[in-house]
């Protein structure tokens, strides 16, 4: 009589290379793509890491500007004319417009925070206050222009 | 007979001891590149938090130019600095007739390593108000 033939039940020659060959290959890849992760997260914190000190140290130019400004503004409004007075020693500092307003002078100015932005200043002193007011302080980029409105379709054929 | 069944039970054993090899070298290279990467996870957490820190510091000092006071009210507010964060004050005053500008250097570090350094002002007058717009 002839015995059929046995089949090994046991796990064949290769199948644990395969699995473990597998399993280094998805462990690799989760592994690569975290440290991925995780160094574009921390070039992008030490970017605006980076951003932050440039605009609080633009932000620190122009604030010394303004110290000098009231300065300037104090002592013009002991003198006779103040407006002149006022635009002959603020237009000595580096960059400062100065303009006659209503009730005393308003100063411009710019202080860059990077190549690409600025922080754009405009302050009025008044002659017969020691307040002045800040009617701009703001961040604007090398193309702003506030004339220049974007280029839409206004509605006409 | 006896000599060809030991053969592939041989074969396996070989075969997993050089699979075990294999996974206990390429699972300590694996472990070690996670390790990097959480490490540098949480070193970006950390400037992360201290940023947000740096930025409500200057913009309250901005108001108030008292490096204490400043510190005081934003460590309040955030819940208080890491346990293992550092930070060292540096202020500068210039006073006029006109009003005090003062400079403050912050530096955050951990354990010894320097994490974050900014400097921010204000500009405080004297006596009369500015009014912003």
């Amino acid at each position: 009589m002839n015995r059929p033939k046995q089949k090994n039940a046991g796990i064949g020659v290769g199948y644990i290379t395969v699995m473990i060959i597998f399993a280094v290959l998805c462990l690799t890849i989760f592994a690569v793509l975290s440290f991925h992760a995780a160094g574009s997260n921390d070039a992008l914190n030490a970017r605006a890491g980076n951003y932050l000190n440039e605009y609080y140290e633009a932000d620190m130019s122009a604030k010394e500007i303004l110290f000098k400004l009231d300065g300037i503004a104090k002592t013009s409004r002991d003198s006779l004319f103040f407006t002149e007075s006022f635009e002959e020693a603020a237009g000595e500092i580096d960059g400062v417009s100065v303009k006659a307003a209503n009730g005393g002078c308003t100063a411009e100015f710019v202080v860059s925070i990077n190549e690409r932005q600025n922080i754009f200043v405009s302050i009025t002193f008044f002659e017969h206050t020691r307040e002045y007011r800040i009617n701009s302080w703001q961040n604007v980029t090398d193309a702003f222009d506030e004339n220049t409105g974007l280029n839409v379709w206004d509605g006409t054929f | 007979m006896n000599k060809s069944t030991k053969r592939p039970l041989n074969l396996f054993f070989i075969e997993m001891i050089i699979a075990l090899l294999f996974f206990s070298i390429s699972g300590a290279v694996i472990l070690s590149v996670f390790a990097g990467a959480d490490r540098k996870s949480r070193q970006s957490e950390v400037l992360e938090s201290v940023m947000v820190l740096s930025q409500s510091i200057a913009e309250v000092y901005s108001e108030n130019g008292n490096a204490d006071e400043t510190i005081k009210i934003v460590t309040n507010e955030c819940g208080g600095l890491n346990e293992n964060i550092t930070l060292t004050k540096y202020e500068e005053k210039t006073q006029s007739e006109a009003g005090v500008l003062s400079k403050l250097t912050v530096t955050f570090s951990e354990d010894k390593r320097e994490i974050y350094r900014f400097t921010c002002a204000a500009y405080i007058q004297n006596g009369g108000n500015n009014e912003q717009t």
